[in-house]
């Protein structure tokens, strides 16, 4: 059993260290509060993030901020059509010594990073795309049969452009299923426009402080898996996702109607996880239990790209927060059917 | 490595211990208990309104019901709905306080309810569960948030006593509802009364029945009456019959009625009362002059033991012995010469009652004639005897007819309780006038005459009748009308004292309806009913009579008044006259006399009451072809 000794980290310090990332993050960021914090809660869960959203939103200003906020290594993709997955995880290069000798020598790639941001990832090919799926998944890399560890923490960043499909790749279910969180950045209001407009276009830009490094990072995520569960908030995270399935006994009438297939496991895990962390995170009522509100704080989050919609979904433009909504309306907290 | 396991959870039970003390998860406990308190409060006030408006809602249908139908008495529905009302605001009350609730399930609640974000479940599922919930490492933490939460909660607050608005409202608008369906004026609950009260007379006149029958069956053992006599059986069998049928038809008047008439019709062909009572009246002469002859007083003094059910075996067995001693009645002439006149005078008397009993008299008396005792005196002992064993199988027909006549009388009161139940709060509802019941029929003795009104005190002014032969104190039936007769009569008492008789009087006024605003109409409705009137009437020529009688009249006959006021229902009991009961025939003179009311003015309204009251009333099928004999009759002379 790890105690919060030996996490390395306390409730308050995760408390306090996450409050000031996003505080830093704010610096730079202009609203979008919520996709900082998801990011966040992303990070520290160890998971990677799929944002999408128009360009121009700062998705990638987002991501560079973080790294920076972290004192993490970061490295950056931007996905074309003729992208190779070597130019991704790195290859062996011939090299030859002063002697006359050649030798392989394998170059690493830009996965290698602490920080991967993968730019418009669905502009690359299917080929490409899977090469990020090792890595994201066992965090280690295979080129010629040499299996090399990705340094940990390791986080990809994904972004996605919604508009604009012609000549794109959509993201296999297999790998979308490894983001941890898809994240739908969206376009900011008036006045955040406006600070928007008045940050970037002044002289001055802000110098940002490190407030963690990557090993804390990972004693937070170690200290958000201590944090206490309920039995009846696990069953409802479930029951949740169960929900999510068409062929469920529990399935809301618009799974049954609009939805092919359902979250997998992994949403579950994701969607515990995440819960978990936005519990500590919480600032107005400091907790150390998940709550039922904590799960729906992240279901959307966590399940949205996990559902495939069938034909009559996407031919009436049924979007998955729809179906999510409907399951968090319907879903009872409770096994015996008690709602709020 | 299940022993490992439990090593763990004993190592974890341990730190957890350590963390929390059990006086901590008292208090934690406690505190809940309290919000649990205002919870099942709080229930108590949200679920009270439902529970009203459910009970409220069948209380007022059973009211609608009550006034669709005539099932159900206003007390019935009070009753009823008040214990529906009871039962539902009850078992709220108890559901409320009572439920047992797993503390578990409260801290779920609470933490619903007061918005504390699962800590206090947790708390208590981790405290009891720690390996399940990974409680060890921020174990403490935790339970003391849900600790300090708790006792910072405010329940009172985030508990508000609130009833459902509109389920509120729906209660408050039943209560009128339910006021006007309940009191209003109802019909059918009084019908409902009177139905009650029907099937309870019922269920009375069917016990009534079923005794009749237990006594019957005694008395016919009493008396040797073997059970297989054809007779017995079929009293036994219509008294079983007329039982089973009240039985059947608890509440329906008219088809009770109709069975008890059945079984009054059937009975009377086994009756032979007429017989029956002259054979009476001629045993008491035959034991008179039995008790007049020295050799023939033991026969005479059995007979005559009026309260001996064996009275006539034990005749039957004195005459045996005389037959068997008829050597005495040879050796003394004139002993035996009264006895055959005596024999012979009694045969007479019971020719049209009993005419083999006669016969066998008679035989008697020949062969006890001088010559024929001395010549042939076996033939003489042999008479004896078979006179001997007629009277006792006399005396068994007589006692019959006289276990026939008590079952007719029961079938008779049966009918007419039947008849009358539950007539009293229908009438109390809707007739007003005629609060003074005509009272037809009054005190006087057990005289065979029917029918002569008489007033209730001697010398009393009698009410209006009908009969337009009978003037004020000419009737000429008057207390003279031998057998059963039917009259109306109206005497003016003018010489009070005179001719009082003793006897059962009843007199029952019957409020029919009238109209409040015409005083003059407003006379009601009256029926009495009563036995052996006795009147006094004086005739304008001077002659002065008494008249004794037995008066039974029915609503029929009276008076009928306005209509559909409201009016109570009197029941006069009739009086005992102080003196003994005479009986004088009066030559009625001419009917110079006048009427109160001529009989032309009202008989168009007497015959349209009396054919109402056909319909409604019970009145025996042969009265009613009388009756309606008498108003076609009165009908044609108008």
């Amino acid at each position: 059993m790890v105690s919060t000794v030996q996490a390395g980290i306390t409730p308050e310090e995760f408390r306090d260290i996450a409050n000031q990332i996003e505080k830093e993050v704010g610096r730079i960021i202009v609203g979008q509060k919520e996709v900082v914090r998801h990011v966040l809660i992303s990070i520290i869960a160890g998971g990677h993030v799929l944002l999408e959203g128009v360009p121009g939103l700062g998705k990638t200003v987002l991501v560079r901020t973080i790294a920076e906020v972290l004192e993490l290594r970061f490295s950056r993709i931007q996905f074309t059509p003729d992208l190779m997955p070597a130019d991704i995880v790195g290859t062996n290069i011939l090299l030859e010594d002063p002697h006359g000798g050649r030798q392989f020598r394998f170059q690493p790639g830009p996965v290698f990073a602490n920080l991967l941001l993968a730019d418009e990832i669905n502009r690359a090919t299917p080929k490409t795309q899977s090469a990020l799926l090792e890595a994201m998944q066992e965090r280690t890399v295979t080129v010629a049969n040499q299996t090399y560890r990705v340094e940990r923490p390791f986080f990809v960043l994904a972004t996605q452009n919604p508009i604009d499909m012609e000549g794109t790749y959509p993201l296999p279910e297999a790998q979308l299923d490894r983001f941890f969180f898809k994240l739908n950045v969206g376009f900011p209001k008036e006045d955040e426009l406006m600070e928007i407009l008045g940050r970037t276009t002044s002289g001055d830009r802000p110098i940002l402080s490190k407030i963690t490094d990557g090993q804390k990072i990972l004693a937070m995520g170690e200290l958000a898996r201590l944090m206490v569960v309920s039995p009846d908030v696990q069953n409802y995270a479930a029951r949740l996702v169960l929900s999510t399935h068409p062929e469920s006994e529990t399935a809301p009438p618009i799974t049954k109607q609009y939805v092919r297939f359902g979250s997998s496991p992994r949403g579950a895990q994701a969607l515990m996880l995440a819960a978990k962390i936005v519990a500590l995170m919480d600032e107005l009522e400091p907790r150390y239990n998940v709550s039922f509100d904590d799960i729906k704080a992240v279901a959307h989050e966590a399940l949205r790209h996990r559902l495939i919609l069938n034909f009559e979904g996407e031919a009436e433009g049924v979007t998955t927060d729809t179906v999510i909504d409907e399951i968090l309306k319907v879903v009872p907290l409770y096994k015996d059917g008690r709602k709020a | 490595m299940p022993t490992l396991e439990k090593e763990h959870d004993i190592k974890e039970r341990r730190i957890i211990d350590q963390q929390i003390s059990a006086d901590d998860y008292k208090k934690l406990i406690q505190r809940l208990k309290r919000v649990e308190s205002r919870m099942r409060l709080q229930e108590l006030v949200w679920f009270l309104p439902f529970a009203f408006v459910a009970g409220g809602l069948i209380a007022l249908a059973a009211a609608i019901y009550s006034r669709i139908t005539p099932s159900l008495t206003l007390e019935q529905v009070l009753v009823f709905g008040g214990a529906v009302l009871l039962i539902a605001v009850g078992s709220t009350i108890a559901f409320a306080i009572f439920r047992p609730r797993n503390i578990l399930d409260t801290a779920r609640r609470a933490d619903l309810a007061l918005g504390m974000k699962q800590r206090v479940s947790t708390a208590i599922e981790g405290y009891n569960t720690p390996k399940k919930l990974g409680y060890v490492a921020l174990g403490e933490r935790q339970f003391n948030d849900a600790k300090n939460i708790l006792e910072n909660s405010k329940a009172n607050k985030a508990l508000p006593l609130k009833i459902h608005k509109k389920v509120g409202l729906v209660a408050l608008l039943l209560i009128p509802l339910l006021g006007l369906a309940l009191f209003l004026p109802n019909d059918n609950a009084s019908i409902a009364k009177d139905n009650e009260a029907l099937g309870q007379q019922v269920e009375k006149e069917a016990k009534a029945l079923d005794d009749l029958k237990n006594k019957i069956k005694d008395e016919a053992k009493k008396y040797q009456l073997s059970e297989n006599d054809p007779k017995l059986k079929e009293l036994l069998k219509e008294i079983d019959q007329a039982k089973k049928d009240l039985d059947d038809n608890k509440l329906n008047r008219d088809q009770a009625l109709a069975s008890l008439e059945k079984a009054q019709q059937e009975l009377s062909k086994l009756s032979a009362q007429q017989q029956n009572q002259a054979q009476k009246a001629a045993f008491e002469s035959l034991a008179r002059d039995f008790r007049s002859i020295e050799s023939t007083k033991p026969a005479g003094d059995a007979l005559s033991q009026q309260n001996d059910p064996n009275r006539f075996d034990k005749a039957a067995s004195e005459l045996e012995k005389l037959a068997d001693n008829v050597d005495k009645l040879k050796n003394d002439p004139a002993q035996a010469k009264a006895l055959a006149d005596s024999l012979e005078k009694n045969a007479k008397n019971f020719e049209k009652s009993n005419p083999d009993l006669s016969d066998k008299l008679n035989k008697a008396a020949q062969s006890l004639q001088q010559n024929n005792l001395q010549q042939n005196p076996a033939a003489a002992q042999q008479a004896i005897k078979d006179l001997a064993k007629d009277i006792s199988q006399a005396g068994k027909d007589q006692q019959f007819q006289d276990q026939l006549q008590q079952a007719q009388s029961q079938l008779q009161k049966s009918q007419q309780a039947i008849g009358q139940a539950g007539q009293r709060s229908q009438s109390s509802t809707t007739s007003k006038a005629g609060q003074k019941g005509d009272d037809f029929g009054k005190n006087g003795d057990q005289s065979d005459s029917l029918g002569q009104a008489g007033d209730p005190t001697n010398g009393g002014d009698s009410q209006e009748f009908l009969d337009p032969t009978a003037k004020n104190g000419q009737n000429p039936n008057q207390g003279s009308s031998p057998g059963q007769q039917q009259g109306k009569g109206q005497g003016q008492g003018q010489s009070p004292g005179q001719g009082a008789g003793k006897g059962q009087n009843q007199g029952q006024g019957d409020g029919g309806t009238g109209d409040s605003n015409d005083q003059t109409d407003a006379q009601g409705q009256g029926s009495g009913s009563g036995q052996s009137g006795n009147g006094n009437g004086s005739n304008p020529n001077g002659s002065q009579g008494k008249g004794a009688g037995k008066g039974a009249v029915d609503r029929v006959y009276q008076k009928p008044t306005s209509r559909n006021t409201t009016g109570t229902r009197e029941t006069v009991n009739g009086k005992n006259g102080d003196g003994p009961n005479s009986t004088q025939n009066i030559n009625a003179g001419d009917a110079t006399g006048s009427a109160q009311v001529p009989y032309t003015d009202v008989i168009n309204d007497y015959s349209q009451s009396a054919s109402q009251s056909l319909d409604k009333n019970y009145v025996p099928l042969t009265l009613k072809d009388i009756i309606k004999q008498y108003f076609d009759d009165l009908q044609k002379r108008s």
